[in-house]
C-alpha cells in the first residue's frame, strides 16, 4: 500500500502528516519547505505568479489587493471570494492552491503525495465537505475522505490508548485563529464514533486579539496626555496587532507581557498583566463554555459522561482555557501537540481507511455488508471514523394536504453518519415517468424547519424510468445515504425496477467547473 | 544445516581439478596452467567480493552519517523547541529595548544599548543571530514582513525597505527566519494616487 497522508486545511494555517514508518499508530508532520510544521493559509497572486504561504503572508500589507486569506469561511459559497486581473476566485479554488502548495513542499521533502484524508471544522455541512473534496480532486489528489478536526484529533488521542482498554469519552475543545469547534467522541477499539458537535465560525483566537487591541490602545491613550490612535495610521495598527498578538502568545508562557505603542509623535510601553488579560476576554471565553455545555448535555442526556478533555488549536494554548474547563468539567485536560493532533489524526485515519479500502477491493470482500460494513452505494458504516450529521437533510416533497413543496428531512442533526434511511414516496400523476426532487440542508445555525425558503438547495436529482401504466399513489422507495465526506448517494426502486438504481447527485457548488478551474490554473506559474 | 557447495563462498571455497586425457609430458604445465587459471578467477571472485563488502561498508557509512546527521538535527530542534519561549522573550526585549532607545536622551538610549548588546550575546551563544536590515534594501517575503507601504514619487525606490522597525533573527546553524524584520516598504506612485497610508 503506498503511503497516504492527511492534511488539516486550516483557516489561518494548514499542515501534512503522515503515518510513521515506525509504528502505524504514530504519525509525524512533513515539515514544509521552511522546514516549519505548518504553512499560512494566504495566497498571493503577483504578475502570473502564485504564492502560497509565509511569503504571501509577509507581503500582505504591501499588495493587499494581491493577498487573499480566511476563505476557507466561506468554502461552499456560491459566490467568488476574490478578484483579480479580472478573474473570481471561488473559496475552494483558492484552497486548491493552498494544497497544491503543500503537495509540492512534501515532494520537495521526498514524499509523493497522492491519496489524503482532508479535516474540515465539524459544523461544516454538505455543500461545505463536497467544495473541500473539489478543492482536494482538482488539486490532482485522490481524497480518501473528509472528516471533521476536532475527530481527526479524537483519532489521534484514541490510538494512544492501548487495543485493550475500555471505550472512552472524549470532550475536543477546539479553539483556532478563527473558528471554535467542540465536539463530544466515543473512543474505543481505533473506532472515533461522534456522539455530538457544537461551535461558532465567528469565534476564534483572532475575537481575543481584537479585544486585547482595543484594552492596549485605550491604556495607551488614557495614559500619554496628547498620543494620537494608532489605528490612524495603517502601518501603526499593523505594528501594534502584530506586537498584541505576541503578546497574547507571551501570556500564554508568563505572567505579564509588554506591548510598544506609537501613535502621532507619542511613544511607550502599555503593560498588560495576565489577569486583566483574562478578565477582559471571559465573555469570549464564556462564549465557548455555553457552546461546551452544550454538547455535553446532549451526551449527558445520552446517559454517557466524559471521561477526558482535550484541549486542541493554537488558540487554546491560553492558560485561561484550561482553567475555566477544568473547573466547568471537573478534569485534567489534556493537550498534547494542539497545533499538529488535526493533522497526524487526519494521517492515522487515512491509513485506516486506505486499509479498509483495500480490503474492501479484494476478491470476495467487496460490498460485504455481514460484517460492521454496512454499504450504501459505497458508503459504508464500518469507517474507522463516525461523525454526526451536522445539519438536518431532506428531500422536496409535495405536501398532499397544503398543496404546496416541503422540504421532508430524513437524517437529522446529530444523527449519526455513514446514515442511510427508507422511505416510500408516492407519484402525483397517472403514467408519471419521472420524480424531480432536491436534496435540501438546514441552514447553519437556523432553526430546522420545513420551509423550503427555509432550507438550502444542496443537490438536484431525478429518478426516471417509471414505466407507464401506473397510477398516481404509487409507491418509489428511496434510499437516501450520506457520509461524512460529503457525498450523497441516492437509492430508488419503483415497480419498473426489481432492483434499486442509483441516481446521480448533481452537487449544485457555485463557480466554474473543475475542467475550467484546471485552465485558470494551468495559465498560472507556482513561486515555491 | 548441511552446508552445500552453494553455501561455500566461491572466493574460499575448493573444488576438485580434473585434467581427462592430457599427455605424460604437457601434464605437468597443464595442471599449472589450470591451477593458474583456477587462482585468477578465485582471485577475480576474491576482489569482487571485496568490492561489494566495500561497496556494503560505504552504504553503512553513508547510512551511519544520514542518521547522525538526523540525530543532530532531532537533537537542535529539541533544544530550539526547549529554548525558543526564552529565545522569544529575548528577541522581544531587544525589539522593545530599540524601540524605546529611539525616543530617549542619547545618554539615556546609550545605557539601554550596552544591555541590548548583552542580551545580543546572549543569543549568539543559544545560536540565535539579529541580521541587519538597511532602508533601501529590496523587499524580500522571506526576510521580511511588511507592516506597510510608504508612498514615494522615486520609482527606483519601489518596493525597496523604506524603514526598519525590528530587525531580523535568524537560527545561526542554517540561516532558517525565527522572525522576519518588519518593515515598511516604499511604493512608488504618480502625484494623484497617494494612499491612506501616510494621512
Amino acid at each position: 500500500m503506498s503511503t497516504v497522508y492527511g492534511i488539516d486545511l486550516g483557516t489561518t494555517y494548514s499542515c501534512v502528516a503522515r503515518v510513521s514508518e515506525v509504528s502505524d499508530t504514530l504519525a509525524e508532520v512533513v515539515a514544509n519547505k521552511d522546514n516549519e510544521m505548518t504553512t499560512p493559509s494566504v495566497v498571493l497572486f503577483e504578475r502570473g505568479e502564485v504564492v502560497v504561504g509565509k511569503q504571501a503572508k509577509n507581503a500582505a500589507r504591501l499588495k493587499p489587493d494581491n493577498v487573499t486569506r480566511l476563505f476557507k469561511r466561506e468554502m461552499g459559497s456560491d459566490d467568488p471570494f476574490f478578484q483579480i486581473d479580472g478573474r473570481d476566485w471561488w473559496p475552494h479554488e483558492l484552497s486548491t492552491l493552498v494544497l497544491k502548495k503543500l503537495v509540492a513542499d512534501a515532494e520537495q521533502q521526498g514524499e509523493h503525495v497522492e491519496e489524503v484524508v482532508i479535516t474540515c471544522p465539524a459544523y461544516f455541512g454538505f455543500k461545505e465537505r463536497a467544495a473541500t473534496r473539489r478543492a482536494g480532486e482538482d488539486a490532482g489528489l485522490k481524497v480518501l475522505g473528509i472528516i471533521s478536526e476536532p475527530t481527526a484529533a479524537a483519532f489521534h488521542h484514541g490510538l494512544r490508548m492501548s487495543a485493550d482498554e475500555p471505550a472512552r469519552t472524549v470532550l475536543v475543545y477546539d479553539l483556532g485563529g478563527g473558528t471554535f469547534d467542540v465536539s463530544v467522541v466515543r473512543v474505543e477499539g481505533g473506532r472515533v464514533q461522534v456522539l455530538a458537535t457544537e461551535g461558532s465560525r465567528e469565534l476564534g483566537g483572532a475575537d481575543w486579539d481584537e479585544l486585547l487591541l482595543e484594552h492596549v490602545v485605550e491604556r495607551f491613550l488614557t495614559e500619554n496626555h496628547g498620543a494620537t490612535d494608532p489605528r490612524d495610521t495603517a502601518h501603526d495598527a499593523q505594528e501594534l496587532l502584530t506586537q498584541v498578538e505576541a503578546a497574547k502568545q507571551a501570556l500564554t508562557e508568563r505572567q505579564t507581557a509588554e506591548v510598544f505603542v506609537r501613535g502621532g509623535a507619542v511613544a511607550a510601553m502599555v503593560e498588560i498583566q495576565g489577569e486583566a488579560f483574562d478578565r477582559l476576554t471571559e465573555p469570549l471565553l464564556l462564549q465557548t463554555v455555553d457552546y461546551m455545555n452544550q454538547a455535553v448535555g446532549e451526551v449527558e442526556a445520552k446517559g454517557q459522561r466524559i471521561d477526558d478533555v482535550l484541549l486542541v488549536g493554537g488558540s487554546s494554548k491560553m492558560p485561561q482555557v484550561a482553567q475555566r474547563v477544568r473547573t466547568e468539567l471537573g478534569l485534567e485536560p489534556q493537550m498534547r501537540e494542539p497545533d499538529l493532533a488535526v493533522a497526524k489524526g487526519a494521517a492515522l485515519a487515512a491509513d485506516r481507511i486506505a486499509d479498509l479500502d483495500e480490503a474492501a477491493s479484494r476478491p470476495g470482500t467487496a460490498g460485504d455488508s455481514g460484517g460492521d460494513g454496512d454499504v450504501v452505494g459505497g458508503l459504508t458504516s464500518g469507517s474507522p471514523v463516525g461523525d454526526v450529521c451536522p445539519w438536518s437533510f431532506g428531500v422536496r416533497v409535495e405536501d398532499p394536504d397544503e398543496h404546496r413543496e416541503v422540504v421532508h428531512h430524513m437524517v437529522r442533526r446529530h444523527d449519526p453518519i455513514p446514515a442511510h434511511v427508507v422511505e416510500t414516496f408516492f407519484t402525483m400523476h397517472d403514467d408519471q415517468a419521472v420524480i424531480r426532487s432536491g436534496i435540501y440542508q438546514q441552514r447553519p445555525g437556523a432553526q430546522e424547519s420545513r420551509e423550503l425558503g427555509d432550507n438550502d438547495l444542496v443537490a438536484e436529482y431525478a429518478i426516471e424510468g417509471i414505466p407507464p401504466g401506473f397510477k398516481k399513489g404509487t409507491p418509489i422507495e428511496v434510499t437516501f445515504g450520506m457520509d461524512p465526506s460529503g457525498l450523497i448517494v441516492v437509492l430508488s426502486r419503483h415497480p419498473g425496477r426489481a432492483q434499486p438504481e442509483e441516481v446521480r447527485v448533481q452537487v449544485e457548488l457555485g463557480g466554474p467547473t473543475s475542467e475550467e478551474s484546471a485552465q485558470k490554473l494551468d495559465g498560472l506559474a507556482f513561486r515555491l | 544445516m548441511t552446508p552445500t557447495d552453494d553455501d561455500r563462498d566461491p572466493a574460499t571455497s575448493t573444488a576438485p581439478v580434473s585434467t581427462p586425457g592430457a599427455g605424460a609430458d604437457s601434464e605437468p604445465n597443464q595442471v599449472l596452467v589450470g591451477r593458474l587459471d583456477e587462482v585468477v578467477e578465485r582471485l577475480g571472485r576474491l576482489e569482487a567480493t571485496t568490492g561489494r563488502l566495500s561497496r556494503s561498508t560505504d552504504e553503512q557509512q553513508q547510512v551511519i552519517l544520514r542518521l547522525h546527521e538526523e540525530n543532530q538535527r532531532l537533537r537542535r530542534g529539541e533544544v530550539e523547541q526547549a529554548i525558543a519561549p526564552l529565545v522569544r522573550h529575548l528577541v522581544e526585549l531587544t525589539d522593545q529595548i530599540r524601540q524605546v532607545a529611539t525616543h530617549l536622551e542619547s545618554a539615556e538610549a546609550d545605557r539601554l544599548r550596552v544591555v541590548e548588546r548583552g542580551i545580543l550575546e546572549g543569543l549568539r551563544r543559544a545560536g540565535v543571530e539579529s541580521r541587519p536590515t538597511q532602508p533601501g534594501d529590496e523587499f524580500d517575503p522571506q526576510r521580511h514582513y511588511a507592516l506597510g507601504v510608504r508612498d514615494t514619487d522615486d520609482p527606483t525606490l519601489d518596493e525597496r525597505v523604506a524603514e526598519v522597525r525590528t530587525e531580523l533573527f535568524a537560527w545561526a546553524a542554517d540561516g532558517r527566519v525565527l522572525r522576519p524584520a518588519q518593515v515598511l516598504v516604499h511604493r512608488a506612485v504618480t502625484s494623484q494616487q497617494h494612499t491612506k497610508e501616510e494621512r
